[in-house]
């Protein structure tokens, strides 16, 4: 359970804020009964979720050995749809780790996304597809497992979350060089070096587009400051892309020094008075950058 | 059912019902710590919203001012900040034009009658719910009044359906407006897609693009689709709805057949959004004492 501080790192959090945090967050600090009451129930969830999980997995063998029933009368995997279904439940089955069973369904979105990418970029034959499937099978599972400790630290304190899909794609990328070719591998890399600069631009453009509002920049003030961001790009305005869907005042802001050389003194006298930016994380789902369902679009074409 | 809690001290506060998409997409919100930086004053510090045992909300004197400035105003008061965002308003119109010292004036005047309206709606809230201890009915009366406030603060006083944006027109000469217009026009353009872009960017997680991909999908969002009237708290839904209206014909190319399973499943889900979405942009356009009445209502619905 989270425990959430209502203060920025420019100041108090807004009001505003402060008060959707409150109606959507967990008891505060300070409500010690509320608190056990809450863990004690918390525990009782977990204890009646292994069980669930058992009783699935009891489920899983029997429905395993009708599967091998009908396989042997040579008409079960024919269909698509119902090996999916079958390989997904094993998955989630396989392992009653609670931690495991909330990441999972974020990861495989991602994962199954991204072979989908593999197969349209890289071309890679059926052979190649399906070795490079079953060798990143293993990879997912390792960050499955990865991302579910760093989830359950989180919920102990502050966890320092690095980029999944990026820790994914690298990995991929050399699994494509090994077993298709480096020239696939290559064209895979590039596109994903595409994906980093738009994510770059999608930072930057977001963060410009946010002091124009506030200082109301000149179409050349805004290119200069464009050119200047892109010049001295700072990582941690990626770290989180869901933060520029929100409001404004949580995106994060450029250095004083690559902004006030190009504002007026009226511009430089609201820049002056602006907070220098609240701390703020959407989680370990913002890190993820998902909205809204986890809908598997392509479980069906690539479940490993 | 959902349930969203509100702690205080002492006893915890229940709400119930069905909640927006907004407020879905807030759930995955929580604030990190950290320690108040020297700027930070006492008054910054008191506490929002005490909830006692006697089922009531306390409300510091300072309360709704928190609420609408959103302590967003650093070491400048919220009347010396909206001075100063006048004066950069005017100067950004004078940046496509050469205004003369009158119609400068003319618009000074017209801007500032934005900022005492403001002032005048927001001292009517402030006697209307006085600090104390309120009921939790009260206090969501208040929430939901309050919030029209905070939505026209936050997108600016001087924009469409101010006092200002009503005048510029006829204060400037027609060749002047034309200029202006062409400025404001690339201007909101730019912002459009800058938002575009990160909706995109959460799209690329579940159905990945190509860089050729992606650049088209940019283009015909642009080409076949107007920006939003206001950007807040609602921009993925704002941008995707946006999408969502695009006829197929210019967007199924982009796709491989799988690929537009996906989009279509993501598109679907805002397409019955349209009166939703009206009501966040319609207020601000029509009536500039009564912006996006959007926030508090779908909050507390």
């Amino acid at each position: 359970m989270l425990h959430w501080t209502l203060t920025g790192r420019g100041g108090p959090v807004a009001p505003a804020a402060c008060l959707t945090l409150m109606l959507l967050a967990s008891p505060l600090p300070g409500a010690d009964d509320d608190k056990a009451a809450k863990k004690a129930a918390d525990a009782e969830k977990i204890e009646e979720k292994k069980e669930a999980i058992k009783r699935a997995a009891g489920d899983a063998v029997e429905a395993a050995a009708e599967a091998v029933e009908l396989l042997v009368e040579g008409a079960f995997f024919s269909a698509p749809a119902v090996q999916a279904i079958v390989v997904q439940d094993a998955a989630i089955v396989g392992n009653g780790d609670p931690f495991e069973q909330q990441v999972r369904p974020f990861l495989k979105v991602l994962y199954s996304g991204e072979l989908h990418f593999i197969r349209k970029v890289c071309q890679p034959t059926p052979e190649q597809l399906a070795q490079i499937r079953k060798e990143s099978d293993a990879l997912f599972n390792a960050h499955v497992k990865k991302f579910a400790k760093l989830v359950n630290q989180q919920n102990r304190g502050n966890v320092e979350f690095p980029d999944p899909r990026q820790e994914m794609t690298k990995q991929l990328a050399e699994l494509i060089r090994k077993i298709q070719s480096p020239e696939a591998a290559t064209r895979y890399r590039q596109e994903l070096e595409f994906r980093e600069a738009a994510r770059r631009k999608t930072a930057i453009d977001n963060i410009v587009m946010r002091l124009d509002r506030e200082l109301a920049l000149s179409p050349e003030q805004s290119a200069k400051l464009t050119a200047v961001m892109t010049e001295k790009f700072n990582p941690q305005w990626t770290k989180q892309m869901c933060v520029f869907l929100y409001s404004e005042e949580y995106s994060p802001l450029p250095d004083g020094k690559l902004v006030t050389p190009i504002l007026n003194d009226a511009q430089k006298k609201i820049w002056s008075a602006m907070p220098t930016g609240y701390g703020i994380s959407f989680g370990w789902q913002g890190e993820l950058n998902f909205l809204g369902d986890q809908f598997d679009g392509f479980a069906e074409e690539v479940v490993p | 059912m959902n349930e969203v809690q509100l702690a205080g001290r002492s006893n915890v506060r229940r709400f119930s019902g069905p909640h927006s998409p907004r407020l879905c997409a807030a759930l995955l919100l929580f604030v990190a710590a950290g320690g108040p930086v020297p700027r930070a004053t006492a008054a910054d510090e008191e506490e929002v919203v005490i909830v006692d045992n006697a089922n009531q909300f306390v409300v510091s004197e300072n309360q709704i001012e928190q609420w609408v400035f959103r302590n967003n105003n650093g070491n400048m008061s919220a009347k010396q900040k909206l001075a100063s965002g006048l004066q950069i308003e005017i100067e950004l119109i004078k940046t496509a034009v050469k205004l003369t010292e009158d119609q400068e004036r003319k618009l000074e005047l017209a801007g500032r009658g934005d900022v005492a309206r403001f002032f005048a709606a927001l001292e009517i809230q402030k006697k209307k719910f006085p600090a104390g201890s309120m009921t939790q009915e009260k206090f969501n009366e208040m929430w939901q009044q309050i919030q029209p406030l905070t939505a026209r603060y936050q997108a600016g006083l001087h924009g469409r359906g101010s006092l200002f944006y009503k005048v510029l027109p006829i204060v400037l000469t027609s060749e002047q407006w034309e200029q202006y217009q062409q400025q404001d026009r690339e201007r909101q353009r730019r912002h459009y897609r800058a938002k575009i872009e990160v909706v995109l960017t959460v799209l690329d997680q579940r159905l990945p693009m190509t860089q050729e991909q992606r650049q088209k999908l940019i283009d015909v969002v642009l080409a076949k689709s107007e920006p939003p009237k206001v950007y807040g708290q609602s921009d993925y839904y704002l941008i995707m709805w946006r999408i969502s209206q695009i006829p197929d014909e210019h967007l199924k190319p982009i796709f491989d057949e799988q690929e537009w399973k996906v989009f279509t499943r993501t598109t679907q889900q805002v397409r019955g959004m349209k009166q939703w979405i009206e009501q966040m942009e319609g207020g601000l356009e029509d009536d500039p004492d009564k912006p996006a009445a959007q926030a508090g209502v779908i909050l507390f619905e």
